[in-house]
């Protein structure tokens, strides 16, 4: 039984309310082919390779047509358009074609869209088929794994004991079944606590798939062809950090002063971002409104749980403020032990919390100085020895304000070296820095930029951009990230004053 | 309170073992010069005649107050802004900070008092009137709880700066509230009755029963006269009874409680996470 939910719209019909997300075209042609993951950041073209033409994205299939249909990336969202091809593009289930569902406009895809491209008349699947997934939550680090089903039933689940075992998150012991048969397969949802997905509708019950199709458990993708599936180990499942900010405000008796409006974005687990702007733009604020230290107007969630009045959440996160929060005159063992017996979220023996925190110090360079009064420490050794403070905690997230302040630009690099190390184990960092300019690659180094600038008119800091190093230097059309300060930062501070002009050209586009 | 703030109190606790050695070595050294030369001056005096012996006590007195605010008075605010903002922040309970800087201050104020003590009795030698152990209870409560008054300040002022700014102000209704160099009356007796000095006169006047020791103006004044910087009302409060000494402790301890609340309270007040 399948009860439809997504409906499809036509382009400008409706605000695509997340599109600083990435979204990923997930290409499935043959069960012994691993999925082609390609990232849609510009308008794509799709169709069969031929002499003198080549096609952005090329299907080697005679069901498709030499120009097949278009991807076009547009300010709201991302559309797909079919080219009057000859056998049309089926999405979710629906054959778009002139003469059989006419569509004058691109159709605007939304996250988990099913595209298949297959004989337009045929109820059994074309041994050429071609599926594509659009989806926007894919995250990039997933892995793809392959099972060979049995006629017997073949479950889906976390257990060890299911055939398709995933890894982590909310998948339950068993969320699914899958049984083969003439026609294909059957999938059968097994749990009320996960949610199956067929051509991007909800399926209460079960559903029948033939070869080439695609269906989805929680953010966990699956291929099926010839009895076997091909399918997604999401590493990373809760969502991060959402940010919707309206207002950030301070306020006394007289009067109520704006520090922050109209900050709206995502920051994933596994992401490493670092927050620029001029002086007075809000970096700091930005954070400390995260942290709960601000009155907001807006909705703040991590993990998909709000954050207001909700002060078990902020106090998870690992903060290093810009004034180091350590006792200097204790030894480095000491102040860090005394906070994993704290503050870690982790239940450990004594020798593993030894153990776990040599590693974290080790990790950070810091496993010869344990013994070692902070004090005694040097300037760029304490900001490491901060930072093992909250690494010690195990947190999810972390942010930092300025850690590589004072530093020179060698230890500043083996800094972010270290930060980006957490990122890449998942950690969710976030951080301010006026030295990223001194860094080379910034691209390798950050996966999301996220930009804030003073309002010429108002004197409020606002969202300039938020996107990935090379998206801003496109977005600003520059060649270096210290060159963006220079256009937000107002003519008083030897800037280009167009801050204003670069946060409406993003609040348009997104 | 739950486990985990059960918890804060034990690490932090050690904690300030391990950091606050070096400069509790340094106090009660400054401790130990402070009674020898109060005791130079006084001791040699106390219990001959009444007026010695009470301004004796009252010099005691300052002594010990002098070093319980001395302990406390900058360990919160010197670090309230960078540290401990940042540990409330991050779940640590402002009572299991101040309950961890309490039992500390118990300990160091044991070793404060116990030293003075030795020093106090060595002065007086044979002279000593009283209940040494009941001395030794009260100058160790009366260190304790002026303490504990200091920290209430250091919660609650911002920095180091205006710590020592407002002290010599503690300081000085410690001294003037005692009820040694001015009569009080009125408001002031009220006012005085929320005083450690005050309590502590009592305390050591009782146990020292320093009603019935003579007054050094007995034999240079005329008969039946009396002035007003020595009341005959004053001179009758020291009775000398234990209940009255019982009840000058189950005092300082309700000082020392109140001012753990308070001070927890000022923590909590000046630290707040939102910025309105």
């Amino acid at each position: 039984m399948l009860r439809k939910t997504i409906s499809t719209t036509t382009a400008g019909s409706s605000a695509y309310g997340t599109s600083s997300k990435m979204a990923y075209l997930l290409v499935f042609s043959d069960i012994k082919k691993d999925v082609a993951v390609i990232k849609l950041t510009k308008d794509m073209t799709l169709g069969r390779k031929i002499p003198g033409s080549v096609p952005d994205i090329v299907l080697d299939s005679p069901i498709i047509s030499r120009s097949h249909g278009k991807f076009t990336v547009q300010p709201d969202g991302f559309y797909y358009t079919d080219n009057n091809s000859l056998n049309g593009t089926f999405i979710n289930g629906i054959l778009y074609k002139q003469d059989v569902n006419p569509s004058d406009s691109p159709i605007r895809l939304n996250d988990g869209d099913v595209l298949r491209f297959d004989c337009r008349d045929s109820k059994k699947a074309h041994n050429n088929a071609v599926t594509i997934v659009f989806s926007t939550s894919y995250d990039k680090r997933s892995k793809w794994r392959r099972a060979k089903l049995s006629e017997a039933n073949n479950s889906i689940g976390l257990s060890r004991k299911n055939l398709i075992e995933f890894d982590k998150s909310q998948m339950v012991v068993q969320n699914a079944v899958v049984s083969t048969n003439d026609f294909g397969c059957t999938v059968k949802s097994t749990s009320n606590k996960s949610i199956l997905r067929y051509n991007n509708s909800v399926v209460s019950d079960s559903c029948r798939i033939r070869s080439k199709d695609a269906f989805k458990i929680d953010n966990n993708y699956l291929f099926y062809d010839k009895n076997e599936v091909l399918y997604s180990i999401c590493l990373v499942t809760e969502p991060g950090l959402s940010v919707r900010l309206n207002e950030t405000h301070v306020s006394d008796k007289l009067k109520k002063k704006v520090l922050l409006k109209d900050i709206s974005l995502d920051i994933d687990k596994g992401d490493f971002a670092l927050i620029i702007g001029g002086s007075g733009a809000g970096k700091s604020t930005f954070m400390n409104s995260i942290l709960g230290k601000y009155s907001i107007a807006g909705t703040i969630s991590i993990g998909g749980r709000v954050t207001s009045g909700n002060s078990e959440l902020t106090s998870g996160i690992a903060y290093v403020p810009q004034t180091l929060p350590i006792r200097k005159e204790e030894r480095l063992i000491d102040v860090v032990t005394d906070t994993c017996i704290l503050r870690c979220k982790r239940k450990m023996s004594k020798s593993e919390r030894s153990r776990f925190i040599m590693d974290t110090l080790d990790s950070l360079g810091l496993k010869g100085k344990a013994d070692m009064e902070i004090k005694k420490l040097s300037g760029g050794e304490q900001r490491r020895a901060a930072i093992a403070n909250e690494v010690v905690t195990d947190a999810d997230i972390f942010f930092l304000d300025e850690p590589d302040s004072g530093l020179d630009p060698k230890s500043g690099m083996e800094l972010m070296s270290n930060l980006k190390a957490l990122s890449d184990i998942g950690k969710m960092v976030m951080l301010i820095s006026h030295n990223y300019a001194s860094y080379p690659n910034p691209e390798r180094i950050y996966t999301k930029v996220i930009i804030l600038a003073k309002s010429n008119k108002d004197g409020i800091g606002r969202l300039a951009f938020c996107g990935s190093v090379t998206e801003a230097l496109e977005f600003f059309g520059v060649d270096a990230l210290k060159d963006i300060t220079k256009l937000i930062n107002p003519v008083s501070e030897n800037g280009e004053g167009r801050a204003d002009e670069f946060v409406e050209k993003f609040r348009r586009m997104y | 309170m739950g486990n985990n703030a059960i918890l804060q109190i034990q690490i932090y606790t050690k904690k300030f073992f391990r950091t606050l050695k070096r400069e509790s070595i340094v106090s009660i050294f400054i401790g130990i010069v402070i009674t020898f030369l109060v005791m130079i001056v006084t001791g040699a005096k106390m219990f001959k005649t009444y007026e010695d012996t009470k301004s004796g006590f009252f010099s005691l007195i300052c002594v010990c107050i002098w070093i319980g605010i001395f302990n406390s008075i900058q360990l919160v605010c010197r670090e309230k802004n960078d540290i401990v903002k940042d540990e409330l922040d991050k779940s640590l309970h402002a009572s299991s900070y101040m309950a961890a800087h309490f039992i500390y201050q118990f300990f160091l104020c044991m070793i404060q008092s116990l030293i003075v003590f030795i020093i106090f009795v060595i002065f007086l030698g044979s002279r000593l009137d009283g209940n040494p152990l009941a001395y030794l209870i009260s100058i160790f409560l009366i260190m304790y709880a002026s303490d504990a008054m200091a920290f209430v300040i250091s919660s609650a002022v911002p920095n180091p700066i205006v710590a020592m700014t407002v002290m010599p102000l503690l300081l000085l209704i410690q001294l003037v509230m005692a009820g040694v160099l001015f009569a009080l009356n009125g408001i002031s007796e009220v006012i005085a009755q929320f005083t450690v000095s005050k309590w502590g006169m009592g305390a050591f006047g009782t146990i020292g029963d320093i009603t019935d020791l003579p007054s050094k103006f007995e034999d240079k004044l005329p008969p039946k006269v009396e002035f007003d910087f020595i009341p005959s009302a004053d001179v009758k409060k020291y009775s000398g009874d234990m209940g009255d000494i019982a009840l000058c402790w189950l005092v300082f301890i309700l000082f020392i409680v109140a001012f753990y609340f308070l001070s927890v309270f000022a923590l909590k007040m000046t630290t707040k996470k939102i910025k309105k």
